[in-house]
């Protein structure tokens, strides 16, 4: 546990007047606030440590044994431990044991030190922390919405996740953060989407590509060919001379719509013409009078 | 037509102790939307999220009307673009992967 500075925190010098404490304190707030920085973990950090900062400084009292021990915290615990531990006896046995029950998580271990974890004003409602997770899925569960039930901090959420979900895509799920203090809002979970392609196809928006190999017999006379799509197997007809990298489109076989049932994207499939190997003499033979022709 | 959940203005303002002019003037200034039912104002459910937010951000950081609505559209206008940020990667995933 280190010595925390609260003056650094809030960048004023150990003589600021309380207004200029308050002048900080709020510019830094407005900066750093979660409702104007959300997904921003280092700002929702950010706004604990002035919040702690400003906690202790705007207290005359706390302010005052601060300044007194500073860095020589651990000494002051101490001190400050036997003088609790007597008092609690007396006045504050109730009250402690609320300050414990209230979030001392949103304070450091440097600030329950120096003045107990009750320590806080215990009228102001905060709203709990908002948490962030990403959650790895893969393309083939993109195509249908699915429930899934994920851990976070210990707790087992189940989620349901919408079919056409894009890598990246954040979700917000309401009040499945942090709780609130006081009575203040629980804060919300965020929710991450990385996708990783266990399929043939590749993704762009709702469309999917694939490649296909054909031969060149099929590719030059033309034929069927049956290939395997999200939504079951499919025929398509190749026409005859068909060229190397011809593309086309498969109406209504690509990634689901985001949020829209029943609306997909299409399957685009592009044709790559396999030219034989290993010939026979004959087949070689039938090449050179193919080429003469 | 679905039946829409509301809150009373008046409950509300008790709840978040807060002054119900304050309510009228955000929704005078279409930051929020109110609902009348026989002379009482209502806030419909899927409007409590955002007017608690705002009554954080005026609460907690002392941010007058204009300011509310000036960061309310800079945050809708970045959510925006990192909505867009994240497509235009999938895009370029889907041409670095080619190679």
């Amino acid at each position: 546990m280190e010595y925390i500075d609260y003056y650094k925190i809030l960048g004023l010098s150990k003589t600021a007047t309380t207004e200029e404490i308050k002048k900080a304190y709020r510019k830094l707030a407005r900066k750093y606030h979660p409702d104007v920085n959300p997904n921003d973990k280092e700002a929702h950090k950010k706004f604990q440590e002035i919040n702690e900062a400003n906690e202790v400084l705007s207290d005359p009292e706390k302010r005052k044994k601060y300044d007194k021990y500073g860095k020589d915290w651990q000494h002051g615990e101490a001190q400050e431990q036997a003088r609790r531990s007597y008092q609690q006896t007396y006045d504050f046995g109730g009250q402690q044991q609320y300050g414990e029950d209230i979030g001392s998580d949103r304070f450091s271990d440097f600030f329950s030190s120096l003045f107990g974890s009750g320590g806080r004003r215990s009228n102001a409602r905060y709203r709990g922390q908002d948490l962030n997770a990403t959650l790895q899925i893969n393309l083939s569960e993109v195509f249908t919405t699915h429930k899934k039930t994920i851990t976070i901090n210990g707790k087992n959420i189940r989620i349901t996740i919408p079919a056409g979900i894009e890598n990246g895509q954040l979700i917000k799920l309401k009040g499945y953060g942090e709780p609130g203090v006081n009575g203040g809002p629980n804060g919300d979970l965020y929710i991450t989407f990385s996708i990783t392609n266990d399929t043939s196809f590749k993704k762009m928006g709702n469309d999917l590509y694939l490649v296909q190999e054909i031969d060149l017999y099929t590719a030059i006379l033309g034929g069927e060919l049956t290939i395997n799509t999200m939504h079951g197997k499919i025929k398509l007809k190749i026409k005859p001379e068909t060229q190397n990298n011809t593309k086309i489109r498969v109406k209504g076989k690509g990634a689901p719509v985001y949020k829209a049932e029943g609306q997909y994207g299409d399957l685009y499939v592009t044709y790559q013409v396999k030219l034989p190997q290993n010939l026979t003499e004959k087949q070689r033979q039938l090449f050179t009078e193919l080429s003469k022709s | 037509m679905a039946a829409q959940k509301l809150t009373a203005v008046k409950e509300f303002c008790v709840h978040h102790n807060i002054s119900r002019e304050f309510i009228i003037s955000l929704h005078n200034n279409e930051l929020i939307q109110l609902v009348t039912v026989k002379r009482t104002m209502y806030i419909p459910e899927n409007g409590l999220q955002l007017l608690e937010k705002i009554i954080r951000l005026h609460n907690e950081l002392q941010i007058n009307i204009e300011g509310i609505q000036t960061i309310l559209h800079l945050l809708s206008s970045i959510e925006k673009k990192e909505k867009e940020l994240t497509s235009l990667k999938n895009q370029l995933s889907f041409y670095i992967s080619d190679n």
